[in-house]
């Protein structure tokens, strides 16, 4: 409970760092033990002893030295342990951070954006203190008082043992009072995420509850859900405190104690005043850092916490099964892809997204999706890419099973332009360039000039340097659609997957982004989500899904006349068109 | 910067007593530690002198008292200030709502969506800190100077200005020259956490991309770039953080060393008590206690003040609308616009002269490519903005004599992005009307043609509609936002772009379902596609914010004009 091992495994990767600011935590102890010595001896010789300023000249200057000395030495063990815990912090942000790629966009789906990334900021803050400041004092607090006590020991048994024995009622005390306090740290960690997720959420929807003359409404509801956070928050504190205060009590005790113990032993001259000043000044020394542990013992908890939830995303698993045997070997050209006996269901819904579906591929083949939303088209695509792992049925590649080739062999093959493409903060030019980073300008300038959003980029004041927001905030959508088509362009693929727009686009701009995917397209392997029919009378071949099934297959031509779903969709496609 | 400041102190103005109540428990708990130390120093001094048992009675029992009293007031101090703090944290959160609510949606436009997280978020949760962090510590600090001041009076002045110079040093220099030695350092760690914060919601939103094109690693080492780079900035700071907690000690030692200095000749003298040596060297030491977490302090100041810069920016906003003290209600629920002129920037109109009626319960379509003013006519109808010029008229009476939320009773909306909060469906049926029993609510999904999908469900209405609605499809969510409707029950639906996001089967469908709901209603219908057009009796075309053509669907497409022009350009498209 003082030492979370999952934490601690952290730390001792780090052990010369850690230990060097342990060590530096110690020197300053020592010299505060000198410090204290240096004083009672001054003060001892002119106030008993009558010596006069120049007599105490050196005592006074090793005073002065001892006091620059632990404030170095401070400053080093602020150092080393600020070392340890900011490696500590590249370490797990890097490592959540590649966990959830390797969970992918479809498996994280089910969390909350904001709380991750809550998480991977202030979550793992929140275990910065418990590196800087909890976890070396935990070690200072047990060995410097000991060092103390080497040094009280010899000049006074009685003081020695007061300190021997209130010490460790202090980790008692913590033991005590902190399995209680843990617990409600816990809820009070979660309770924060979501008071944050829910101010968000609520900012967020404003026009929503404004249209619903519900926006006043949530001033109340504000005002509770941070209230409700006081009240879980200061019953965790009230605890939290009482630890804080059984600390600050024994120690302040503790003092009060021995001051009035050596002052009537000092009336019995059976101890020197040096001595006893000596003890006094060190009594604080002694507790000081058993209480700055009390202090970073919160902190330390909820670092704990914080870590509980980082471990538990680090701990999710994909369903699905693993196939150990992976082969690195560079893939060989596209002759044919088979999707065979593919079943996939979700973790949230009841339904298979797809049931039981077979299909294939051939090389340079264009094969058009179609049906209502939610019949599985998508799902196709999430597969493809590997983002999910069919519950039941193999993709096979000329062959081979997908899952043996190494899943980002496997993507270097495709393409991707999905329904609503995600523009990252950064130039155009590098928005571009995601699919195919180590591009010329000349080859980024092609790409664009096929995705017909050369000439607008242009206009753009900075050109291809302009910087794009946060979801591309200056973009419109017929404008990221075109930059999505560009990235494909570039990556100049064998395999493409295109989730044909259905958004508001302008139709000029639904003109270009239709004739660049007929081009895009010309000569590769390609699936497309279509919404389209003249991209669907194009294609090779036509899949028609409905409910998780593909319920009838082939050539325009033939679909017309003898597929009954088909003609039921095409007719509405038509009349929609009218 | 310190105007600012003060602007943010007046936000706490409510709580003086409450703040002064903690100050002063702070007060005596520094107090007490204070007292503990000087009356033991005092009782082995005397001791040592062998004095009688009897002389240090009193100071026995100060000893015990002063044992006990700081640790009790130290719980209440840490007690009440953080109470204090939470009460601060709502107060704020509800401040920045309540004037966030005035200007949004219209000012609101600008503002990214991980901006907002970061801005509201934490710069609020940073002024909350305001007095725990930058109130309390100088307040107490100043507490203990000016009692300890003239406690040393008594002994010479000399300690009192030593003292007074020694505790200015530490509790204001040292703790200023770190603030301008940190000060760029801090910025920097600032906008590194920002980027940082930033490229982990980036990263995060665009997951798919980076994984679909093998850039996962590029992120990645973007990433710990980033990280480095701040690593390195905090490891710099933690330096300085470490200078000032040594500095201060440093200066309480030396303070120590120069009044022994200055006590010893006077005690050679017999001019001073020796006693006091001992009582003077702890009493100082342990007062330093309540300078040590000022540089602390000097640090929030800045970031208060930049957290505080942030938020004012926007609850400084005017807001779009304003509020008239008129309380009217329509008369009627017909809806007419006069000669609707519009702009966002005064320089150019985003609308010109539109007039249209719509009678109570007909149904109008306003067709128009992106950019050509439909958002904004419908943004100008719900009132989120007001009018340059011209008038909206409902039911008899003019626009401007009634509130937003009075005219915004009277429209349902089923927008393009439709909203759905982290919520259970259930509850993001319960914006549109609070009191619906649960009856009500499947009546309208039913009537919304969800109610199959929702009882699909697992928990049925209870579901998560999760972040961004993630689970539900465009065409479901159109359905949510239709459910919305019912259940809100209002004279006249707006639908903005409602369908447009969708494929033209699902397009078909939901504008099947919503003329079915609306049938006793009114209905604007905002598109730039013409499918469907014909069920319309009134179709008004809009091109750069005027109304160039108006008609029902034979006679516009008879006309040659420029509906039969787009009308044509996008079947081709489409066939």
């Amino acid at each position: 409970m003082f030492i979370n091992s999952g934490l601690l495994e952290y730390a001792k990767k780090r052990r010369t760092t850690f230990l060097l600011s342990v060590f530096f935590g110690l020197l300053s102890g020592f010299a505060a033990i000198a410090i204290a010595f240096f004083l009672s001896k001054g003060i001892n010789d002119v106030f008993l002893l009558r010596k006069d300023l120049s007599d105490v000249s050196n005592i006074t200057t090793l005073f002065i030295a001892a006091s620059f000395l632990k404030a170095v030495f401070i400053i080093l063990k602020e150092y080393f342990s600020n070392k340890l815990s900011a490696e500590i912090k590249i370490e797990l942000r890097s490592k959540l951070i590649r966990k959830l790629f390797s969970l992918g966009p479809v498996h994280i789906s089910g969390e909350k954006r904001g709380e991750l990334a809550n998480t991977i900021s202030n979550g793992v803050e929140k275990i910065d203190v418990y590196f800087s400041r909890y976890l070396p004092q935990l070690f200072l607090s047990a060995l410097i008082p000991l060092s103390v006590l080497v040094f009280i020991f010899p000049i006074d048994f009685l003081t020695g043992v007061i300190f021997l024995l209130t010490a460790p009622l202090i980790p008692f005390f913590m033991y005590l009072i902190g399995t209680a306090a843990e617990k409600q740290s816990k809820k009070q960690w979660k309770s924060l995420s979501r008071m944050s997720a829910y101010f968000f959420d609520v900012l967020k929807g404003i026009t929503a509850l404004k249209i619903f003359g519900r926006s006043k409404d949530e001033i109340k509801k504000i005002f509770d859900v941070t209230n409700d956070f006081k009240n879980r928050t200061m019953k965790v504190l009230r605890i939290a405190f009482l630890s804080a205060l059984a600390l600050e009590l024994l120690s302040t005790l503790s003092i009060a104690i021995v001051a009035v113990e050596i002052g009537l032993r000092l009336l019995n001259s059976g101890l020197e005043f040096q001595d006893a000043l000596f003890i006094l000044i060190l009594a604080p020394e002694f507790y000081l850092p058993i209480r700055q542990l009390g202090t970073g013992f919160h902190a330390g908890l909820d670092g704990v916490s914080a870590f509980a939830r980082i471990d538990r995303l680090f701990s999710r698993q994909i369903d699905g099964k693993n196939i150990s045997e992976i082969n690195n070997q560079i893939v060989n050209s596209c002759e044919l892809i088979n999707f065979k006996n593919i079943s996939f269901i979700y973790k949230e819904r009841k339904e298979n997204a797809l049931n039981n579906i077979s299909f294939e591929i051939k090389r340079n083949e264009k094969v058009a999706l179609v049906g209502h939303s939610g019949a599985g088209k998508s799902t196709i695509f999430n597969l493809f890419l590997r983002f999910i792992e069919p519950s039941g049925g193999i993709i096979f590649y000329n062959g081979k099973d997908i899952r043996l080739i190494d899943v980002n062999d496997w993507r270097t093959k495709i393409s991707w332009a999905p329904q609503s493409p995600h523009i990252f903060n950064g130039t155009i030019k590098k928005n571009i360039a995601l699919s195919k980073p180590e591009a010329s300008d000349k080859e980024i300038i092609e790409a664009a000039k096929n995705a017909d959003i050369h000439e607008t980029i242009l206009s753009f004041p900075d050109g291809y340097d302009t910087l794009v927001g946060e979801d591309g905030g200056k973009l419109s959508g017929g404008q990221i659609h075109r930059i999505s088509l560009a990235r494909a362009f570039l990556r100049d693929s064998e395999i493409l997957l295109i989730d044909e727009p259905t958004a508001n686009l302008a139709p000029a701009s639904e003109r270009k982004i239709l004739s660049s995917i007929e081009k895009l397209t010309k000569n590769k392997t390609s699936l497309i989500i279509a919404h389209r029919l003249n991209t669907i009378m194009n294609a090779d071949k036509i899949l028609v899904f409905s409910k998780g099934k593909i319920v009838e297959s082939g050539k325009h031509e033939s679909l017309i006349n003898t597929g009954k779903y088909y003609r039921a969709l095409y007719e509405t496609y038509q009349r929609s068109a009218v | 910067m310190i105007a600012r400041l003060f602007k943010i102190l007046k936000l706490t103005k409510g709580y003086f007593w409450w703040m002064s109540f903690a100050a002063l428990l702070g007060f005596f708990t520094v107090g007490s530690g204070v007292g503990l130390m000087m009356t033991s120093a005092y009782i082995i001094a005397k001791a040592a002198l062998h004095v009688h048992i009897s002389e240090l009675q009193i100071a026995i029992v100060g000893v015990r008292f002063f044992g006990i009293s700081r640790a009790v007031f130290r719980y209440f101090e840490r007690y009440v200030s953080h109470e204090v703090t939470f009460r601060l944290l709502a107060e704020f959160r509800v401040w920045f709502f309540k004037a966030y609510e005035r200007i949004a949606p219209a000012k609101t436009k600008d503002f990214t969506s991980g901006d907002l997280l970061t801005r509201v978020v934490s710069d609020i949760e940073s002024l909350e800190h305001i007095f725990a962090r930058v109130i309390h510590p100088p307040a107490v600090a100043l507490a203990i100077l000016v009692s300890l001041f003239l406690f040393l009076w008594k002994f010479g002045i000399v300690f009192s200005l030593i003292f007074l110079a020694s505790f200015f040093v530490a509790g204001f220099i040292v703790p200023i020259f770190t603030y301008f030695m940190s000060k760029n350092l801090g910025e920097k760690i600032i906008s590194l956490r920002t980027k940082l914060n930033e490229l982990v919601v980036d990263g995060i939103s665009g997951i798919s991309e980076l994984l679909a094109f093998n850039q996962a690693e590029n992120f990645g080492a973007d990433f710990g770039e980033t990280q480095r780079s701040l690593a390195e900035a905090e490891r710099k700071m933690s330096v300085i953080d470490g200078f000032n907690e040594s500095a201060i000690e440093l200066i309480m030692n030396l303070t120590v060393i120069t009044i022994f200095i200055f006590a010893v000749p006077l005690v050679n003298a017999n001019l001073l008590d020796g006693v006091l040596l001992s009582v003077l060297a702890l009493g100082i030491m342990s007062a330093f206690e309540a300078v040590m977490p000022i540089p602390l302090s000097v640090q929030y100041v800045d970031k208060s003040v930049r957290a505080g810069n942030r938020l004012f920016e926007i609850t400084e906003m005017q807001p779009a609308e304003d509020i008239p003290n008129d309380s009217a209600t329509p008369d009627s629920f017909d809806l007419q616009t006069e000669d609707l002129t519009f702009s966002y920037d005064k320089i150019q109109n985003a609308l010109n002269d539109i007039s249209f009626l719509l009678p109570e319960k007909k149904k109008i379509a306003i067709v128009g490519a992106s950019g050509s003013g439909k958002t904004t006519l419908a943004n100008l109808l719900l009132a989120f903005w007001r009018t340059n010029k011209g008038n909206i008229v409902l039911g008899g009476k003019l626009y401007s004599r009634l509130s937003g939320d009075e005219i915004r009773k009277y429209f349902s909306v089923i927008s393009q992005n439709v909203f759905l909060f982290n919520a259970t469906i259930k509850e993001n049926l319960l914006i549109a009307k609070t009191d619906a029993a649960d009856e009500d609510i499947l009546e309208a999904l039913e009537q919304a043609e969800l109610k199959e999908f929702v009882e699909s469900l697992p928990k049925n209405l209870d579901t998560f509609a999760g972040e961004h609605g993630k689970q539900l499809s465009g065409g479901e969510r159109k359905r949510m936002a239709i459910a919305r409707a019912i259940l809100k029950n209002s004279p006249i639906l707006i639908c903005d772009e409602a369908t447009s996001d969708l494929d033209s089967i699902t397009e078909k469908k939901i504008l099947d379902t919503i003329l079915r709901v609306v049938k006793n209603k009114s209905l604007i219908y905002i598109t730039h596609r013409f499918a469907d057009l014909d069920k319309f009796e009134e179709i008004y075309v809009l091109e750069n914010g005027r109304i160039v053509e108006r008609g029902d669907f034979k006679s516009l497409l008879q006309n040659r004009g420029k509906f039969f022009e787009l009308f044509e350009s996008q079947r081709q498209l489409v066939v």
